[in-house]
C-alpha cells in the first residue's frame, strides 16, 4: 500500500480535539484530508481548477504571547515558595510544560489563514496556519499547479475591479465587550477577601490573594491593550489605568510580606514551620487595598451601566 | 469574467493591483496578505452540450434518444451523450455506472470518506483495557473486527496494516488474560471446597 500511493505529504497534521486535518500532493490534484481518527473524510482539488492561494497574517499576538510566557514563569517559580516535594514538583512540570508550550508558539511563527479559490469554491486550508507552513506549501505546490496551468505571465489589467476594492471599507460598529465589567466585579470580590482575610486571619484567606491580584493585572492589561481605540468609554479606561498603580502598590506590598515569610521559614528550625501563618497585608495597606477597590469597582460598574444604558 | 478573489481575514474583495505582489495589505483590514494567482482565474469552464441527432441512422443517447451519442460507458457499453459522460481517470461512465462504482467503493479516486477499521479494532483492543472488565467484551470484538474487514480497503493515502497487527495482539494477549484469570477464580473455589470446612 505504501509503495503504490500517489500522493505526497504536504503538510503536518493540524490538529484538533477530534481528530486532524493535512494536506497531500498528487499528480493532478491537491487532496484535503479531515480525519477523526475513525472516518477519513477526503477534498479533491483539480490543480488545473485551483485560481488563487490566498495567505491572510493573522494579527499579531506578542503581547499575549509574552504575557502567557511570563505567566508560565511565575507559575513554575512557585515552586521555591513551596515546602511539599510533591508540590514542588507539581509546579515545576506543569510550568515546564506550559513554558514549553509558550516558547513553540512564539518559535513556530506568526499566524495565518490559508484559503483555496476555484471557480466554485472557497476553502480554508486548516493546516495552514503559520507562515512557515504556508511558504513551504506555496513553494512546492506552486510549480506542481504552474506545471499543469502555465505561469501567469501578466495580471488581467483590462478586468475592472470591484468598485467598493478601492474605497476603505465602512467600521463595523462593536459593541463594547463585558471585561471592564468583570475587572470591576473581580475588584469587588478582592475587596471582600481582603476584608475577610483582616476580620478572619487564622482562615488564611489572605494566601488566595495573589492568585486574584495576578488575575486582576492580567485583567487590566488585557482590557486596556485590546480597547485600542475601539471602546469609546474612557471613564472606564481611565478608572482602569488609575487602579495600575494601586495594584503595583498591593503587589509590592504582598511580594514584601511574602519575601519575610520565607525568610523567616528559613531561619526557624524544621518542626516549628508547620505552624507558620502568613499575613499578606498589615492592617494599613488591607484596609487601603479594600478601600481603592471598593471605589474603583463601584465608579467602573455605575460608569459601565450608565454609558450601556445611554 | 475573471472571479473576486477575497482576504482571508476579513472577506474584502482585493483589487487585481495586489494580485501576486508580496508583502501587500489588504485594503480591508490592513494586515499582511499574499494572493498568488494562476491562469485558471481568467478561464471560464462550461460544461458540454449534448448535440441533436443530424440523421436517424446516428447512434443516440441511451438516457437521451434526441441527443447524438458521444462515447460509450465503458462499464456496461451504453451509448452517452456529452452531458451523460461522466470522465473520471480518462474512463467513461453513465451515471448508473458511477453510482454503482461509488457504492462499491470500486472509484478511489472520487471516494470522499472511508472508514479506518484498522483504528476501530486497535481502540476496541485498547481502551476498554483501562476498565479492565470490559476487555470481555473488547477483546473479541477487536477481534471479529480484524478478521471481519481485513481484507477492507484501509486509507487512500499510505498506510500499513500495523493496526490490524497490534489490535490481534492486544485482543490474544488479553483473551489469554482474561482466561488466565478465569482458570485462578475456578482453581481457588475448587481448592477451597476440596480442603472442606476447618
Amino acid at each position: 500500500m505504501t509503495g503504490q500511493s500517489i500522493y505526497r505529504r504536504l503538510t503536518g497534521r493540524k490538529r484538533t480535539l477530534l481528530g486532524y486535518s493535512q494536506l497531500w500532493l498528487a499528480p493532478d490534484h491537491l487532496l484535503l484530508l479531515k480525519s477523526t481518527r475513525f472516518v477519513e473524510q477526503y477534498q479533491r482539488f483539480a490543480l488545473a481548477d485551483i485560481q488563487a492561494i490566498v495567505v491572510t497574517e493573522r494579527p499579531d499576538r506578542t503581547v499575549a504571547q509574552i504575557a502567557a510566557a511570563g505567566a508560565a514563569i511565575l507559575w513554575t517559580l512557585l515552586a521555591l515558595a513551596v515546602p511539599s516535594t510533591f508540590v514542588k514538583w507539581f509546579f515545576l512540570s506543569s510550568g515546564g510544560i506550559a513554558i514549553a508550550a509558550a516558547i513553540a508558539d512564539i518559535l513556530r511563527g506568526p499566524r495565518c489563514h490559508c484559503l483555496l479559490q476555484t471557480a466554485v469554491s472557497r476553502e480554508r486550508l486548516a493546516p495552514v496556519s503559520r507562515i512557515r507552513t504556508a511558504r513551504v506549501l506555496l513553494a512546492e505546490l506552486g510549480p506542481a499547479i504552474e506545471a499543469v496551468q502555465g505561469r501567469m505571465e501578466a495580471l488581467p489589467v483590462e478586468t475592472p475591479a470591484p468598485p467598493q476594492a478601492t474605497a476603505p471599507p465602512p467600521e463595523v460598529p462593536q459593541p463594547p465587550g463585558y471585561l471592564p465589567e468583570i475587572l470591576f466585579i473581580l475588584f469587588l470580590i478582592d475587596a471582600a477577601l481582603v476584608l475577610a482575610d483582616l476580620r478572619f486571619p487564622r482562615n488564611q484567606i489572605g494566601s488566595a490573594l495573589p492568585t486574584t491580584f495576578f488575575a486582576e493585572i492580567v485583567l487590566v492589561i488585557v482590557a486596556l491593550v485590546r480597547r485600542a481605540g475601539r471602546d469609546s468609554r474612557r471613564v472606564i479606561y481611565g478608572v482602569m489605568a488609575a487602579t495600575l498603580l494601586c495594584l503595583g502598590w498591593d503587589t509590592m506590598n504582598l511580594g514584601r510580606s511574602f519575601f519575610a515569610l520565607l525568610m523567616e521559614t528559613a531561619r526557624r528550625p524544621p518542626p516549628s514551620r508547620q505552624m507558620m501563618t502568613w499575613d499578606p497585608l498589615a492592617h494599613g495597606e488591607a484596609v487601603f487595598a479594600a478601600a481603592w477597590r471598593i471605589t474603583a469597582g463601584v465608579i467602573g460598574l455605575v460608569a459601565a451601566y450608565l454609558t450601556r444604558t445611554a | 469574467m475573471v472571479q473576486a478573489i477575497s482576504c482571508g481575514e476579513c472577506s474584502w474583495p482585493v483589487p487585481p493591483e495586489l494580485w501576486n505582489q508580496p508583502g501587500a495589505r489588504c485594503p480591508g483590514c490592513r494586515q499582511k496578505i499574499d494572493i498568488t494567482v494562476f491562469p485558471a482565474v481568467e478561464r471560464t469552464r462550461a460544461g458540454t452540450l449534448p448535440q441533436a441527432l443530424a440523421a436517424e441512422s446516428e447512434a443516440s443517447c441511451f438516457y437521451h434518444p434526441g441527443s447524438r451519442a458521444a462515447v460509450p460507458c465503458d462499464e456496461c457499453g451504453r451509448f452517452l451523450c456529452g452531458l451523460c459522460d461522466i470522465e473520471v481517470d480518462r474512463k467513461h461512465y453513465c451515471p448508473t455506472c458511477f453510482q454503482a462504482g461509488l457504492a462499491s467503493n470500486r472509484l478511489e479516486n472520487v471516494e470522499t470518506r472511508r472508514t479506518m477499521y484498522d483504528t476501530v479494532a486497535l481502540a476496541l483492543a485498547t481502551f476498554p483495557v483501562i476498565l479492565i472488565s470490559p476487555a470481555i467484551v473488547g477483546a473479541p470484538a477487536a477481534l471479529f473486527v480484524v478478521f471481519r474487514r481485513w481484507r477492507a480497503p484501509l486509507s487512500i493515502l499510505p498506510r500499513t496494516r500495523i493496526r490490524f497487527y497490534l489490535a490481534a495482539l492486544f485482543a490474544l494477549a488479553e483473551l489469554v488474560g482474561i482466561g488466565f484469570l478465569l482458570f485462578g477464580i475456578a482453581w481457588t473455589v475448587r481448592s477451597g471446597r476440596q480442603a472442606g470446612p476447618p
